[in-house]
């Protein structure tokens, strides 16, 4: 037995089906110092963070939202496994009580593991509009555990839900395990009993629920037991046909139609419905998406503010910041010793980069998006841009990275996350880099959109989402393994909570520094100290087969196309000074502008995307992506500059 | 009929499920059963996925081709369900 430490750090674990408010909850309870990490090994993520409750230290936990627990992928798979591990206190199963009955079922899976649990039933102001009423009494006495009523998003009842859990910790109290049909149970116990001894060492969870997964045709326990005895899996596999041969099912759902029909019959034992007006303000709003053209409207509006928003705040948050900024570059001129100042410059150099370039734009796009995914509008988008996105071959989901993307393709890739397909999440790394981020804009702004005028720079652009598409399309058809497509829940529309919404760009904003930041700010040292001693002409000369032969622009372009791959704007920051004027228009013709306009935006991810594609992705896809960057950015680049 | 084949403006009933376990998982996991009652809001443009809603909890979901082909379902006439 494991010894535990006089003062035991309590660990609580949130499980819960999406929009069930779970990470509205989590978000509620905690301070801002949250911890995202990963399954070891995998992409599935969780956050943790430490929370006071009545003088107790609790670790609360909180798991991806699942809608089951079966482990037909991924993320159910490891959450599973991560609750059976032993390393979680009290469960915490956060249900949306106006999705009650749906919600029941990974409530009842949650139980037969047999763990410490109690149920947060949330958002019953919802439930109250759909006419629902709940009976917590008979909810206790029926589904053998406590249920507390939570506002998530207005934090009321969260305390009660917590002291409630910790209670729970000291009694070791788990709920009351579901009594299925006689034959199901003469079922599960016939299994139970032909449990060896060996068996039971080497498996050491719950016989029980061994024998439930094992009913459900579960791979990962049925390979388990067919390693310890492969007769009794035999054994196990008719039985399991006997039943389902009994109420004429089939096979892999005989278990789960039993869960179903037992959550249904429990369901309106502690619940009652009113009748309700259907037509409330809301459904009309709603009915707005539904309808052909409104909703293709209403869709194609919120996906151009998000940009127009975040272009014109961004314009004038990185205005702001430039001042301050201007005062310290002057103040670091002063700065005697030669490695000491260019050490300092390129620190501010990358300082400023990541919070003069970027963010201006990224924060406002960011909190656009957390706007539009608690208010519901998110999903509607997906609806809208799944057809057109499976066309280029990218699933629908896809449509948040890509937001993201135009932001920085930092925080895009990281979000390719959500996409469970490992085929489709490749092919969205590998589109991302292709899409014109903060700082790719500003080149073409600052070169093409001052020279040459807003149309010019309005079809550059278009032209880089063309060939995302052109990309993409070619891609998927190279690996045709396709996913099933969206299934997907449209959640009613809500009217987003600013505290939530806060708290939630923080903690992406948060992420986006980790992941960007340190790289951003060590190249641009470096660089500052390299360039210091000289080696613009080195590099020039080694990049002079590609500016020069194959791109027809002058040779001192090379050291900010090198410039580039570290900071994206540095092409157009450095490009005075490389090619000693004031005004590159005049050193540039128009199809040179072009040219490296077109070459800026479509080589290679910048290094801090370059890290986070290794990170996500591994060597090999990083290296892929920068090729196909480089290779398509020349293709085209050569192309513009024979015209 | 398969749930692709279902018009606007009346009810139909899931009558069963075709098509491979873990596809046939998922759509349960999320809500949609045998005896369960729905209706086509819109289908997505682009040939895009269905919107349909479960009439007993009013939940809406988006379904692609591919899952709402593994549906089998049946008209039904619009009664007053709770």
């Amino acid at each position: 037995m494991l010894k535990h430490a006089e003062k035991h750090e309590i660990k609580l674990a949130l499980v819960g089906q999406p929009n069930s408010g779970k990470s509205t909850l989590f978000n509620a309870a905690s301070g801002f110092r949250v911890n995202t990490g990963n399954f070891p090994g995998t992409t599935v993520s969780f956050a943790e963070t430490k929370v006071n409750i009545d003088g107790h230290v609790v670790t609360l936990i909180d798991l991806p939202g699942t809608y089951s627990i079966t482990s037909h992928d991924l993320a159910e798979k490891v959450t599973r496994d991560y609750l059976l591990s032993g390393k979680v206190d009290v469960l915490i199963n956060v249900i949306d009580a106006s999705m009650l009955a749906r919600s029941l079922e990974l409530t009842l899976q949650l139980i037969e593991m047999n763990i410490p649990l109690v149920v947060a039933m949330n958002m019953m102001d919802e439930a109250g509009r759909k006419g629902i009423e709940v009976d917590f009494d008979k909810f206790k006495n029926l589904i053998g555990t406590e249920a507390y009523p939570v506002n998530a998003v207005q934090g009321i009842g969260v305390n009660e839900l917590f002291r409630g859990a910790i209670s729970k910790t000291t009694d070791n109290f788990k709920p009351k395990r579901p009594t299925y049909d006689r034959d199901v149970e003469d079922c599960l116990e016939s299994i139970v009993g032909s449990f060896s001894e060996n068996l039971r060492q080497v498996i050491r969870l719950d016989t029980r629920f061994v024998a439930i997964r094992l009913l459900e045709m579960d791979a990962d326990f049925e390979h388990s037991v067919s390693l310890v005895d492969m007769k009794l899996m035999d054994n196990i596999r008719q039985q399991r046909k006997a039943l389902a041969e009994l109420h004429n099912w089939p096979e892999s759902g005989v278990f789960a139609s039993h869960r179903h029909a037992l959550v249904l019959d429990l369901y309106e034992k502690f619940v009652q419905h009113r009748r309700v007006n259907k037509v409330s303000l809301r459904n009309r709003i709603d009915a707005f998406f539904v309808n052909p053209i409104g909703g293709s409207v209403v869709v194609a509006l919120s996906v151009f503010s998000m940009f127009y928003v975040s272009f014109c705040l961004g314009d004038i948050i990185s205005g702001i910041i430039e001042k301050p900024f201007f005062h310290i570059r002057s103040w670091i001129s002063n700065i005697p010793i030669g490695i000491l100042q260019s050490g300092t410059s390129g620190l501010v150099d990358g300082l400023e980069a990541g919070v003069g370039i970027v963010l201006p734009y990224f924060v406002p796009l960011l909190f656009l998006l957390a706007v539009y995914e608690d208010s519901g509008i998110l999903p509607r988008i997906a609806f809208i841009v799944d057809g057109l996105l499976h066309r280029v071959g990218m699933h629908g989901k896809s449509i948040v990275p890509i937001i993201l993307g135009y932001g920085c393709n930092v925080p895009a890739i990281l979000a390719t996350r959500n996409l469970e397909n490992e085929r489709d999440r490749k092919l969205a790394m590998l589109i991302i880099p292709f899409i014109t981020c903060s700082a790719r804009t500003v080149i073409i702004l600052g070169l093409v959109g001052k020279y040459l005028g807003a149309l010019a720079a309005a079809l550059v652009y278009v032209g880089t989402i063309a060939v995302t598409f052109t990309l993409s399309f070619v891609l998927s058809r190279i690996n045709i393994h396709l996913d099933a497509g969206l299934l997907m829940e449209v959640p009613p529309l809500r009217l987003p909570f600013l505290r939530i919404i806060f708290k939630k760009v923080w903690l992406q904003l948060y992420q986006f520094l980790v992941a960007a930041w340190p790289v951003i700010i060590l190249s641009s040292i470096l660089l500052a100290i390299g360039s210091s001693f000289g080696i613009d002409e080195w590099i020039n000369h080694f990049f002079s087969p590609f500016t020069k032969t194959i791109m027809n622009l002058p040779q001192e372009v090379g050291i900010t196309i090198f410039l580039g791959i570290f900071r994206k704007e540095l092409v157009l920051v450095m490009l005075n000074s490389a090619l000693k004027t004031g005004d590159v228009g005049t050193v540039l013709s128009t199809s040179q502008l072009i040219t490296l306009t077109v070459f800026s935006v479509l080589y290679i991810p910048c290094i801090a995307t370059l890290s986070i594609l290794k990170k996500e992705g591994g060597w090999r896809l990083c290296l892929t992506s920068a090729a196909l960057n480089f290779g398509i950015a020349l293709f085209f680049a050569a192309i513009v500059a024979r015209f | 009929m398969k749930l692709t084949e279902i018009k606007r403006g009346k009810l139909f009933e899931i009558t069963s499920f075709i098509g491979n376990r873990e596809m046939v998982a998922k759509m349960n996991a999320i809500g949609l059963y045998t005896n369960q009652i729905i209706k086509l809001l819109r289908t997505g443009p682009f040939g895009g996925p269905l919107l349909i809603e479960e009439t007993t909890s009013g939940g809406r979901l988006m379904i692609a081709d591919k899952f709402a082909r593994s549906v089998e379902v049946r008209e039904i006439e619009d009664v007053e369900t709770r």
